[in-house]
């Protein structure tokens, strides 16, 4: 196929261009598989820890249901009784057959499902929070690409049409690409919420204060008894949510941002008892594939085993 | 959303409205020869990109999995203590038991989110306590049944010598006994 003549492409298709051309840069296929393990890592660990609280939902009464808009727009009820078991332990199961890649994309497609109803459940009987929308990015772009190719366990039973791919193989990049965009929009926008709602002010440390206290925590309480400690954290926590997105366009900012993501995760969770459990993990999906696959090949190989019969 | 300036609902608009218009691109990149699977990809990722960006420069919640994100963004002004909900159960013996906010729901602070303003209202107050008390009783065993509930809120403030806390009394709940 031809690419369209440069004279007969307009500026909305040079736009169009680069557009692909950040997505769809090729990377190594075992970018696939690290995004495999962690997704279904993370979701096998939602199923058995915030899982109690979705089969919790059975007994909650109805009257704390304010459904989400989704659920409004759908005509979606509280979660019947029934269903609370098998869709915690379905998304359990879900998580175990697609950490070993058995029908890994279907296994993502169905999670995707479940996981999006379990969480909107959930949201409709409390707020929304914003730690576990990732998740679900996750699993659509591991239901949409070859994710299941690479470091994948092939049953006998399962026989899908496409074959292993070598780590190596140059795949699109989108799915850890859309990963990473989701990752910086979340942090960009928590800037821009603090910035619209708050303006500039908002790192005087302040508005921390009062959260540190409404949370309770006891590091928290410590913390919020020094303004100066509330204004550096407030400061660092809205400059690193603005500048993010940086890591976009100059990948090696990575070694800085990631690591000061995760300690800002990490002091959350101690200081107000933000848990991000469902989010964390995917920030090692800035480290390089590149990275990987020369850690995969530096791995000792097992030595073919020399069959002696002959020399008996 | 109404907290966002006029430029930026205009445009997030554009993001909104581009969202809407990319499957016409598409389809004209597709009549000029790009393969259908790559228009296809590009295509669906621009719309989630649009849409979750202007989902969250109104800073809109309820549109999960795309919303906004104005966790602990609200300003407060320095000094303001921290109103808290504690809640309470008494047996029928007397015996006070603290209740534990998660004992509803996963975040400390959702049962408090749901509830505050109702408590607070003279009219609601007595039945959003019943249901309360209903709910919480549900998981218990029939001898260990609370019959009252009583809700304070705890105020939490840095004063001048370190951190202080006061309750204020907000409501008194005795169920019926039939």
């Amino acid at each position: 196929m031809t690419a369209p003549r440069a004279s007969a492409r307009g500026p909305l298709l040079v736009l169009w261009e680069h557009w692909d051309r950040f997505w769809l840069a090729p990377q190594p296929a075992v970018g696939l598989a690290w995004l495999r393990g962690i997704t279904f890592a993370t979701l096998l660990h939602f199923a058995l820890t915030d899982g109690v609280w979705v089969e919790r939902l059975g007994a909650v009464d109805p009257w704390f249901y304010r459904p989400i808009g989704l659920f409004d727009l759908l005509g979606i009820g509280p979660l019947p009784a029934v269903l609370v078991g098998p869709l915690r332990w379905g998304l359990a199961l879900g998580g175990l057959l697609g950490l070993l890649g058995v029908g890994a994309r279907w296994v993502a497609a169905a999670s995707a499902l479940a996981y999006g109803y379990a969480v909107g459940q959930l949201y409709s009987f409390t707020n929304v929070h914003h730690g576990e929308a990732l998740l679900l990015v996750a699993l659509v772009a591991c239901a949409g690409s070859s994710c299941d190719a690479v470091w994948a366990w092939r049953p006998r039973w399962w026989r899908p049409r496409a074959s292993l791919l070598a780590p190596a193989t140059p795949v699109p990049g989108w799915p850890l690409q859309l990963v990473r965009v989701q990752v910086a929009l979340t942090y960009w926008l928590a800037g821009y919420a603090k910035l619209i709602l708050a303006g500039p002010g908002w790192a005087d440390g302040a508005t921390l204060q009062f959260y540190l206290l409404l949370r309770g925590e006891p590091l928290g309480g410590w913390v919020a008894q020094s303004p100066e400690l509330c204004r550096l954290l407030a400061a660092l926590s809205l400059a690193g949510e603005l500048a993010f997105p940086l890591v976009l366009r100059w990948p090696r900012l990575g070694w800085l941002f990631v690591p000061a993501a995760l300690l800002f995760h990490l002091a959350s969770q101690r200081l107000l008892a933000v848990g991000f459990a469902h989010f964390l993990p995917f920030l090692m999906l800035f480290l390089d594939p590149r990275l990987l696959l020369r850690l995969h090949r530096a791995l000792p190989r097992r030595r073919p085993t020399v069959h002696l019969a002959g020399a008996v | 959303m109404e907290l966002v300036p006029g430029p930026l609902v205009a445009l997030a608009g554009g993001m909104l409205g581009a969202a809407v218009a990319a499957p016409i691109s598409a389809w004209v990149r597709w009549r000029r020869g790009v393969p259908l699977r790559r228009v296809g990809i590009s295509t669906l990722l621009f719309v989630w990109v649009a849409l979750q960006l202007g989902v969250g420069v109104l800073l809109l919640d309820t549109t999960w999995p795309l919303t906004g994100y104005p966790m602990y963004a609200p300003p407060q002004p320095a000094g303001r203590p921290a109103p808290v909900l504690v809640l309470t159960g008494l047996t029928a013996d007397g015996q006070a038991v603290p209740l534990p906010t998660t004992a509803w729901f996963l975040d400390p602070l959702d049962l408090q989110a749901r509830v505050f303003e109702r408590l607070r209202d003279p009219g609601q107050r007595d039945a959003v306590a019943a249901r309360l008390l209903r709910q919480y009783n549900a998981a218990r065993p029939a001898g260990a049944l609370l019959r009252a509930l009583r809700v304070e809120i705890e105020w939490r403030a840095v004063g001048p010598h370190g951190a202080e806390r006061w309750r204020e009394p907000l409501l008194f709940y005795e169920e019926d006994v039939p």
